[in-house]
C-alpha cells in the first residue's frame, strides 16, 4: 500500500529551484534512503513534507489524502513525525519533559502521555538520563532524545535527517539497530543520510536527488554503480563554498 | 534495595520538611497584618501586589517565552474598566474586576491573533505590545469620556462593596489571595498539557510545531490568560490608589514594572516573581525613604540591579538556586 506519494512536487526559492518536479512513492513498511550531494534539496523535500514549506506545484498525499497547505501540527497528527538536520532539543527542559510534549499529540491526558513517555524513552535507551536537562546530552544522545519525542507523537512515517550524522562507528551501529527494531513494529521510514555505508545496509530503496532533480532510484546496490550518480557525486558536487 | 528504602525516607524527611517550611510561611503571611505597622503593611501589600503581576506576565514571556513590553495596555484596561463602571454606573468593582479581565482578555487574544499571524517573534513581539499599549494610552489621554488626562477619581464610600476600605488588612486580603490563586494556578499549569506546550514553544517554536503542538493557538492562549489576570491587578490598584490616569494606567513604568520582578527572580519558574519582588519592593521603598529628594533614584538602583543580575544570576534568583541544587544531585538516580 503506498503511503505517501509525492507527484510533481517544485519548489523554488527566488531564482534557485530547490526540488524540480520530484515525483516519488513509499510504500508502507519500507525504508527509502534519500541521498544526493551537498544542497541536492533533500531536507527541502522533508520541509515540503512536513508542511514547513509549501510547494509551488504538485501534490503531496498521505494515505491518499493531499496533505499540501496543512500547518506542520496537522501533518504530525496525520501521523508523520520529523527531525532536524540540526538538533533542536527543548534545551532547558528535563529529557522527560521534551517527550512528553510529543506524546500529548495522540494522549488524552497528561497520566497516558507520561505512560507514552516512558515508553518512547526506554526504546531509545535514554530512560536513564530523563531527569536531565536536554542540553546536558551528548550529540548522539540528543539524536536519540529527538527520535523519541517523534516516536512520543505515534507516528506511521518518519522522516530523518541525518539522525548519523556526527555519530561514531559504535553509536552509527546503535543507530541502526534501534532503526531495525523500530521498523520491525511497522514504522516507515525516509532517511537523508551523508553516512553512505548505513544508509546502503538499511534502505530498502533509494532515491538520489541532484540540483534539486531525481537522477536515480532503485535498490542500494543497483544506485551505486548508476553511472549518473558516480558522477554527480565526483564531478557535479559543487565546489568551495558548498 | 537498601538504596530505595534510604531514597524514600530521605524523600519523606524532605517533603516533611518542605511541609513545614509551607506552614510556617503561610502562618507568617497569615499573621502579617495583625502584628506589622502601618507602613510595614503597605510594604507587604505592595510586595504582593508586585508579586503578582510579575507572575500574571510570567504565563506569557517566562513560560510560553513570548517576551511582552506592553502589559500596560491589559493593566490600564482592567483598571479603567472597573473604575469606570464603578464611578459612573455604580457597579461593584468585585463584577467590574471581571468585565476588565474579560475586555483585557479580549484585547489580548486580538493583539496576539495580529502578532503571531504576522510572525512576529522576539524583539518585534516585545515592540508590537509596546505599541499597543501606547496606542491605548494616547487614547485615554485624549477621550473626554474617560476623564481624558484628568483620569479617573473613585468616589469615596467605604464598605465591602464597593472594595473600598479605611485601613490595609482588608487591601493585604485581597491581594494575599490573588497571589495564592495565580501561584496555584500556575503550578497547576506546570503539570498540564497547556503548560507543556507553552515551555516547547519557549524552547523552539520549530520542535514544537513539528511535534503536533498548534504554536499560534498556544501563544495566543498564553496572550488571553496573561493579560486577563494583568487586569486584575489593574482593577487592585484602582482600588487601593483611589485614582488612576492615562500614565499610571498604561504607561511604559507600568509594563517595566510587571516584569522587572521576574528577571530578577527568575524567568519561567513559579517562586521566580514572588523573590524577585521581595527584594526589589522593599529595596525601592527604603531608597526613597533615604533619598526622597532625587526622584526616581531607585529606578537607577534597580537598573544597576538589573544589569548585574542579568550579568551573574542569567537564570534569575530561582532558576540559579534550582541550577545549583541540580548540579548537586545530578549523578544520583
Amino acid at each position: 500500500m503506498t503511503i505517501l506519494a509525492l507527484d510533481g512536487v517544485s519548489k523554488s526559492f527566488g531564482g534557485l529551484m530547490a526540488v524540480q518536479n520530484l515525483s516519488m512513492e513509499v510504500e508502507g513498511g519500507e525504508i527509502v534512503g534519500l541521498i544526493g550531494p551537498n544542497g541536492a534539496g533533500k531536507t527541502t523535500v522533508f520541509n515540503l513534507i512536513s508542511g514547513f514549506l509549501r510547494p509551488d506545484r504538485g501534490r503531496i498525499s498521505f494515505k491518499g489524502e493531499g496533505i499540501v497547505g496543512l500547518p506542520p501540527h496537522e501533518i504530525c497528527k496525520r501521523g508523520i513525525a520529523r527531525t532536524f538536520q540540526i538538533v533542536r532539543p527543548f534545551a532547558n527542559l528535563p529529557v522527560l519533559k521534551n517527550v512528553l510534549v510529543g506524546a500529548l499529540n495522540r494522549a488524552s491526558g497528561t497520566r497516558e502521555a507520561h505512560r507514552v513517555a516512558a515508553e518512547s524513552l526506554e526504546i531509545v535507551g535514554l530512560w536513564q538520563k530523563r531527569h536531565l536537562l536536554a542540553r546536558e546530552l551528548t550529540l548522539s544522545e540528543q539524536r536519540k532524545l529527538e527520535l523519541a519525542r517523534c516516536l512520543a507523537t505515534k507516528p506511521e512515517l518518519l522522516l530523518l535527517d541525518e539522525v548519523m550524522a556526527g555519530l561514531n562507528p559504535q553509536e552509527v551501529e546503535e543507530m541502526l539497530e534501534l532503526l531495525r527494531a523500530l521498523h520491525t513494529r511497522g514504522l516507515t521510514f525516509i532517511l537523508i543520510e551523508h553516512v553512505m555505508e548505513a544508509i546502503m545496509t538499511i534502505s530498502h530503496r533509494v532515491v538520489v536527488l541532484h540540483h534539486g532533480e531525481k537522477i536515480a532510484e532503485g535498490p542500494p546496490a543497483q544506485v551505486a554503480e548508476d553511472p549518473k550518480v558516480i558522477e554527480a557525486y565526483l564531478l557535479g558536487a559543487p565546489q568551495g563554498v558548498g | 534495595m537498601n538504596d530505595v528504602v534510604t531514597a524514600e525516607v530521605k524523600f519523606t524527611r524532605r517533603s516533611r520538611g518542605m511541609l513545614l517550611l509551607a506552614g510556617l510561611a503561610l502562618s507568617a503571611v497569615i499573621a502579617f497584618p495583625f502584628l506589622a505597622s502601618p507602613y510595614a503593611l503597605r510594604v507587604g501589600i505592595l510586595i504582593a501586589y508586585y508579586a503578582y503581576l510579575g507572575q500574571a506576565w510570567n504565563i506569557l514571556g517566562g513560560y510560553a517565552g513570548q517576551f511582552s513590553f506592553g502589559h500596560a495596555a491589559f493593566f490600564g484596561i482592567g483598571a479603567y474598566t472597573s473604575s469606570l463602571l464603578f464611578a459612573k454606573l455604580g457597579v461593584t468593582p468585585w463584577i467590574g474586576m471581571f468585565a476588565g479581565a474579560l475586555g483585557a482578555a479580549a484585547m489580548g487574544t486580538f493583539i496576539g491573533f495580529l502578532c503571531f499571524r504576522y510572525g512576529l517573534r522576539g524583539p518585534y513581539f516585545s515592540l508590537a505590545t509596546l505599541a499597543f499599549a501606547e496606542i491605548l494610552r494616547v487614547i485615554a489621554l485624549n477621550w473626554r469620556a474617560v476623564g481624558g488626562a484628568m483620569g479617573v477619581l473613585l468616589p469615596l464610600r467605604e464598605s465591602f462593596w464597593t472594595m473600598q476600605f479605611p485601613e490595609g488588612p482588608p487591601y493585604y486580603a485581597i491581594i494575599v489571595t490573588m497571589l495564592g490563586g495565580i501561584m496555584l494556578l500556575t503550578s497547576f499549569l506546570e503539570q498540564s498539557r497547556i503548560g507543556t506546550y507553552l515551555v516547547a514553544i519557549r524552547e523552539s517554536e520549530d520542535a514544537a510545531e513539528a511535534l503536533g503542538v498548534d504554536t499560534r493557538r498556544y501563544k495566543i492562549v498564553a496572550m488571553a490568560l496573561s493579560s486577563g489576570l494583568t487586569a486584575l491587578g489593574g482593577t487592585f490598584y484602582a482600588q487601593y490608589f483611589s485614582y488612576i490616569d492615562p500614565n499610571l494606567a498604561f504607561g511604559i513604568d507600568v509594563s517595566v514594572a510587571v516584569l522587572l520582578p521576574v528577571i530578577i527572580g527568575g524567568v519561567g519558574s513559579l517562586f521566580g516573581p514572588l523573590a524577585g519582588s521581595l527584594i526589589l519592593t522593599p529595596l525601592g521603598e527604603v531608597t526613597r525613604r533615604l533619598l526622597g529628594g532625587y526622584r526616581g533614584v531607585h529606578l537607577m538602583l534597580f537598573g544597576a540591579i538589573l544589569v548585574a543580575v542579568i550579568l551573574y544570576l542569567p537564570h534569575g534568583l530561582v532558576g540559579t538556586f534550582q541550577e545549583k541544587r541540580r548540579m548537586g544531585r545530578r549523578w544520583l538516580p
